[in-house]
């Protein structure tokens, strides 16, 4: 009996949703859907039109591939690009002296524009202590050179001969590689 | 887009999904609190089916495969609280308000208020009652197709749908009682 009383008061509820769609229908058959569709389509496509390459990558990313090309290029001009020459370096000089500040300036501090830089006192110690290390080994390949080549050349074997040249050679190469690791540390 | 070519097929395939247009529209007005939100449900629903139509396996099924679309585009709009455009009367609304006003206006303020009423009240519905419902009562559906659509028993569909109807009916009644109270 409930039940029955329920369908007849939802059938009321039925015939106002049957209402509202005709009154909605109604006017929905009056606008032009499908034209209206088919700019929608067409405005919606533009928009999400796959965008140019660049704009895919994410910012960092960007940021990181812009800073290691920018290393490269410094990297290859340093590599490719002659060193400036001595007169380059003086004109540099001479119009840098001329500039009114900077004239002032070096009169002031007493510097002339290509003076040397004096070595720092860390600088001068390590130098003196290579240039000690250099001394000592030259005196020992002395002393061994000494040792090795004996007094009487009548005992002198051919196998002592090999020995001896061998030693001297791998001295050599310390002694070389001293001296240019000397002079460089002087350059710097 | 996903792929802005389309092949002769598909294209005919969605011609013939144009032809439930008033379907998907119901079941949107269904869905939405008011007919422009339906009308612009509708586009989305349609813009969807032309993205993917590319998916739809079994042209057989295609009626089945928009109503699905239909209901997850409305789910989700209702999700996103896309239905709050009722600001500005739209040429839909003042439409629809001349006509209800062609009549008796008495009558028709209290038909608007009914049909608030029972908007309220369908959402209100739990989701499962509530698509149920809205594919019954407003997209005239039978319980085969709404099974077929939800995935469903139709017995399911049966159950769902009583309770949803009773739910309504007893909101309605609520809304009644405070008003007379008042």
């Amino acid at each position: 009996m409930k039940r029955k009383v329920n369908e007849e008061k939802f059938d009321e509820i039925e015939k106002l949703i049957l209402k509202e769609k005709e009154e909605a229908l109604h006017v929905f058959r009056k606008t032009d859907f499908s034209a209206h569709l088919k700019t929608y389509i067409e405005s919606e496509s533009k928009k999400n039109l796959s965008p140019p390459f660049l704009s895919r990558i994410p910012v960092p990313t960007l940021a990181i591939l812009a800073f290691f090309l920018f290393l490269g290029l410094v990297a290859l001009l340093n590599r490719f690009l002659p060193p400036p020459s001595l007169n380059e370096i003086k004109a540099i000089e001479s119009f840098l002296s001329e500039a009114p500040g900077l004239q002032s300036l070096t009169k002031k501090e007493g510097l002339t524009p290509a003076q040397p830089m004096k070595p720092s006192a860390f600088e001068l110690s390590i130098q003196n202590a290579l240039a000690l290390a250099q001394k000592k080994s030259v005196r020992e390949i002395q002393q061994k050179e000494e040792k090795v080549i004996p007094s009487n050349p009548k005992n002198f074997s051919p196998q002592d001969f090999y020995k001896s040249l061998e030693i001297l050679i791998k001295e050599k190469k310390l002694e070389l590689f001293l001296s240019q690791f000397l002079k460089k540390s002087e350059e710097v | 887009m996903k792929d802005s070519v389309r092949t002769e097929e598909e294209l005919k395939i969605f011609e013939e999904l144009l032809t439930y247009k008033e379907n998907i529209f119901r079941i949107c007005l269904g869905f939405s609190k008011n007919p422009h939100d339906a009308e612009d449900l509708t586009q989305d629903v349609y813009l969807k089916a032309y993205q993917n139509i590319g998916t739809l396996r079994n042209p057989f099924q295609s009626k089945e495969w928009l109503l699905r679309i239909a209901r997850n585009t409305c789910l989700d709009h209702k999700k996103r609280k896309l239905f709050s455009r009722e600001s500005s009367r739209s040429r839909f609304d003042n439409e629809m308000a001349d006509s209800y006003e062609q009549n008796d206006p008495e009558a028709s303020a209290s038909l608007a208020e009914q049909l608030q009423n029972i908007k309220k009240a369908v959402s209100r519905l739990p989701k499962k009652q509530k698509e149920v419902f809205v594919l019954r009562e407003y997209g005239n559906l039978s319980y085969k197709e709404i099974a077929h659509t939800l995935e469903i028993k139709e017995g399911t569909v049966m159950s769902r749908l009583s309770r949803a109807r009773q739910a309504v009916l007893e909101w309605m009644n609520e809304g009644k009682n405070e008003k007379k109270s008042k």
